[in-house]
């Protein structure tokens, strides 16, 4: 948090308080998600996400063109069910809005490292989560020409999940989640546009069981563009999620379930 | 300079303030110190008397040999476990030489309670007892008893001695009781003398006072051989005898040594008869003093040895008693066999009276049919007639000190006592049964065959008299028992109704209450309409089904918990990596499923609609294995199966996959 404060601090002191900031209008996209945490042994976990992105394209809202090809990788560490840490790897695939003719690329990589650490809160009828992700990416521009521009990105989560129609989170619950996060981002071209990305996203879900669970909501994003930190883009992105959870044990392992820390 | 007149004068005061009393407080401090100054190994060790007296010893032993050599001190000291306000102290003393009980020795136990106030000595306390005291003082040579032996037992009272309960005194020589004996113990002195032998010689008497008779009981005897006895009560001479006892001629070598022990009384209670009519004048029985001063002297001997059960000098040895001489038989193994036989026939026949007399429903039966009364009144008369009779006889012919005796004699004393019946008359209402019994055919044959041969003749008649009773005894304890369960089938109907009317939360029993009140009720007025030799034969099948109907209720009670327990068997807390929460899920769902919502419901539906007397068994059978079954499943490695159950909802496939075994499908 103070580092967030800190950034976001120094950024609006770079700013020209004469300046007024305008706000772009909104384009629209659709996510499609799966996410997966596969267990591989009582403290460890494969978590993966995989996203289909479209975006408006003409005079088509949201499903324009396949705009993102998104691979999430990483190995969980479960500490206790309070608090986990995770590093992995992502490569997203940007696709370019104007096919492959000169002097555009078609698909442009994007690989990352990333690391996160995950609070989770428990109350009474809801569940608290706090999660600080760091990422440090490698992207370019849809352009032949184009190299890759390093920056960092810094990112606070804070969601709930409040059950609707069960007092717990579980099987056959559905949730609300209200879902807030801060993208903030540091490097060498990061200049009066520190903050990438404001993402509100309430969503409500349903947990079918342990192990397969969906969600749905619209996502409202905004966030200072990379050419002009003056100006905000702005999106509505409608989000559907699968998650899965799966356990590669071997069944006499299965019991007892998690840590004994807490 | 030193004034010796001045020292000797302070030294009498000072011998006038240490009186005996102080020395002899401290003797213990003195010798045991001096235990360890005179030897060169001595021991202070945890020492029991007869593994029963724990206490501490003080000893010592020979440097070379290890051998315990010197002065022997053992003392326990504790709260009397019976009466706290009672100390007991076991003091033992004596002397070893060359691992070898020698010279003086002693035993004293005390059990004394305080008594009185305190008192000041000096600078201490004392305080009166009173209590008991047993004391043993003899002497050993070579592990062996030697010279004077006592033993007496007080009553203290305020630290003095004020009765004595028991004296004795004899002598050994050479570890052989010898020369004169004292016994007086209550009421009864004993007086007597051995030879170098051991045996008896010359006059023992027995001076015994009972009820204010004085019995004065001589027997002389010539190196062991019994030669003259003489019975006074109040000086007058009463007739006695030792009938049977065969003493050895002075010059006979044929004869054996009997000890005075628990052999010798046996012989004692046998032989000895005091018959004369002149007791019950003095208002005597013979029984009352007939081996009271032969146990007097064996107590005695054995107070040399033991008290209260425990035996007291180290090693336990074994000491000589008084010796008689007696003939004594060979008694053949032929004998031995139809002495055996005899009382097994004996056996056989005092057990089934036993029976018959102690059968409380041929008790009761007695006052419905006069037959059994009159074989309860045969019986009787054995009992009474017969049995005690042969008894006595056969109680004297199994008796090992009969080897002493002559067997013939007390046989025909039993005879003349008409000990044993001539014939038998049992008159009951109108019925008179005579049993004779050949008297001439025992005093023609062997004694113990022909007595056998009566056995075998009782014998005979009472299984015959059994033959002919048993169906009309049969049929009446069946009428009677059919009374009792009959009591005991309206119990259990009652119990049935109070169980199943009662409102209970739980829903197995509620649904099954009507259905077993309606079976309760029709087996019970189906049962009433019974022919009585059908009731008979119902009656236990119908208690049986009612019995189980209660155990029914009962198995549905823990019905709610066994299903609980197996949906817990099948479910599995996950913790799940989205929500960071714990979630429950079933395992094996498919096999869970067709237990839960296939099974189980066909199961009851079975039950209501088929429950009866006749299925109620498989009903107790089949609910509890459809349970143990998914236990077991549970454990198994279940995968082909629950592929089979996949879109299955016929109860009976879903039975044959998982291989239950039920009877009500």
């Amino acid at each position: 948090m103070i580092l967030f404060t800190t950034l976001f601090a120094s950024s609006i002191v770079a700013q020209d308080p004469a300046v007024e900031s305008v706000f772009e209008e909104p384009s629209s996209e659709l996510w499609l998600g799966g996410y997966g945490n596969f267990r591989l042994t009582d403290k460890l976990f494969w978590s993966g996400e995989f996203h289909l992105r479209s975006s408006s394209k003409g005079s088509t809202p949201m499903v324009g063109y396949l705009s993102k090809i998104y691979n999430r990788h990483g190995l969980k560490y479960v500490h206790s069910k309070k608090f986990s840490a995770t590093l992995g790897g992502v490569l997203r695939l940007n696709i370019s809005k104007y096919g492959s003719g000169a002097p555009y690329q078609l698909i442009a990589l994007e690989p990352r490292i990333w690391h996160q650490y995950v609070f989770a809160m428990p109350f009474e009828r809801f569940m608290v989560y706090h999660r600080l992700r760091i990422e440090h990416r490698w992207s370019k521009p849809n352009l032949k020409e184009a190299d890759f521009i390093y920056r960092n990105r810094f990112r606070y989560m804070i969601k709930m999940k409040i059950p609707i129609n069960k007092k717990k989170l579980i099987p056959g619950a559905y949730y609300f989640s209200p879902y807030v996060e801060l993208i903030m981002q540091s490097g060498k071209t990061v200049v009066g546009n520190p903050m990438e990305d404001l993402r509100i996203y309430p969503h409500v879900g349903y947990i079918l069981n342990p192990r397969i669970s969906f969600s749905a909501g619209i996502l409202y994003t905004t966030g200072q563009t990379s050419v002009n930190g003056q100006y905000y883009r702005r999106r509505w992105i409608p989000r559907i999620n699968t998650y899965i959870s799966l356990d590669f044990r071997k069944d006499e392992l299965k019991i007892p379930e998690i840590n004994t820390n807490d | 300079m030193v004034h010796w007149g001045q020292l000797w004068d302070e030294m009498k005061v000072v011998a006038g303030m240490i009186t005996v009393r102080k020395i002899s407080m401290f003797l213990p401090l003195i010798a045991v110190p001096l235990i360890f100054v005179n030897t060169a190994f001595a021991q202070h060790e945890k020492y029991s008397l007869d593994h029963q007296i724990e206490g501490s010893a003080f000893f010592s032993r020979n440097q070379e040999t290890g051998e315990k050599d010197g002065s022997f001190y053992f003392v326990s000291f504790t709260e009397d476990s019976v009466d706290a306000d009672y100390y007991l102290k076991y003091k033992l003393k004596g002397n070893y030489q060359n691992d070898l009980k020698s010279g003086d020795w002693s035993y004293n136990f005390k059990r004394l309670t305080p008594q009185g106030g305190l008192s000041i000595e000096s600078l201490s306390f004392t305080e009166s007892a009173g209590g008991g005291r047993f004391k043993i003082e003899g002497g050993f040579d070579g592990d062996e008893p030697e010279g004077n032996w006592e033993a007496m037992e007080n009553a203290v009272d305020f630290s003095e001695i004020q009765d004595t309960a028991f004296y004795c005194t004899f002598n050994f020589d050479e570890g052989r009781l010898q020369r004169d004996f004292f016994i007086s113990a209550n009421n009864t002195t004993v007086r007597g003398r051995l030879d170098q032998s051991g045996f008896l010689h010359g006059k023992v008497t027995f001076d015994i006072q009972i009820n204010g008779n004085k019995i004065v009981d001589s027997r002389t005897f010539d190196h062991g051989r019994l030669t003259a006895s003489q019975l006074k009560i109040d000086g007058e001479v009463i007739e006695r005898s030792f009938l049977g006892l065969k003493v050895p001629s002075d010059t006979s070598s044929q004869f054996v040594e009997l000890s005075w022990g628990e052999e010798y009384l046996k012989v004692m209670q046998l032989s000895h008869f005091v018959s004369s009519p002149s007791l019950k004048e003095f208002g005597l029985d013979a029984a009352d003093f007939q081996l009271i001063g032969d146990t007097v002297l064996l107590n005695a001997l054995q107070a040399l040895t033991h008290h209260k059960g425990i035996a007291v000098w180290p090693g336990q040895p074994t000491f000589s008693y008084p010796k008689i001489k007696v003939v004594a038989q060979t008694i053949s193994s032929g004998k031995q066999e139809r002495v055996k036989r005899l009382v097994q026939h004996f056996d056989t026949i005092d057990k089934s009276v036993h029976q018959v007399l102690h059968d409380d429903q041929l008790e009761i039966a007695v006052n419905a049919d006069r037959r059994i009364a009159v074989f309860q009144a045969i019986y009787e008369l054995f009992q009474r007639e017969v049995i005690p009779g042969y008894r006595s006889v056969v109680d004297l012919l199994k008796n090992p000190a009969l080897r002493y005796l002559d067997e013939q004699v007390l046989l025909d004393r039993l005879k003349e006592r008409k000990q044993l019946p001539d014939s038998l008359v049992v008159e009951q209402a109108d019925t008179v049964v005579y049993f004779p019994f050949d008297q001439e055919s025992i005093d023609e044959k062997d004694e113990i065959i022909a007595i056998d041969d009566q056995l075998g003749k009782i014998i005979t008649y009472l299984e015959s008299l059994g033959e002919q009773i048993r169906p009309v005894l049969n049929r009446e304890k069946q009428r009677l028992s059919l009374t009792r369960d009959e009591s005991t089938m309206v119990d259990l109907r009652d119990s049935i109704h109070a169980l199943y009317n009662h409102p209970s939360n739980n829903t197995f029993q509620k649904r099954m209450s009507i259905p077993v009140i309606n079976v309760t009720q029709r087996r019970f007025k189906a049962y009433a309409q019974l022919p009585l030799n059908e009731k008979i034969n119902r009656l236990s099948e119908i208690n049986a089904c009612f019995r189980n109907l209660i155990d029914f209720y009962f198995l549905l009670k823990v019905l709610p918990d066994r299903r609980k327990a197996i949906e817990e068997l099948y479910t599995r807390t996950v913790w799940n990596p989205f929500t960071y929460t714990d979630m429950e899920e079933t395992v094996k769902e498919r096999l869970y499923s067709a237990y839960d919502e296939i099974l189980f419901p066909y199961l009851l539906d079975r039950i209501e609609e088929q429950l009866s007397c006749n299925n109620i068994d498989a009903i107790l059978v089949d609910l509890p294995a459809l349970f143990k079954k998914m236990e077991v499943l549970r454990e198994q490695d279940t995968q082909e199966k629950e592929k089979s159950l996949r879109r299955e909802d016929d109860p009976e496939v879903i039975k044959d996959i998982i291989e239950l075994e039920v009877n009500l499908f």
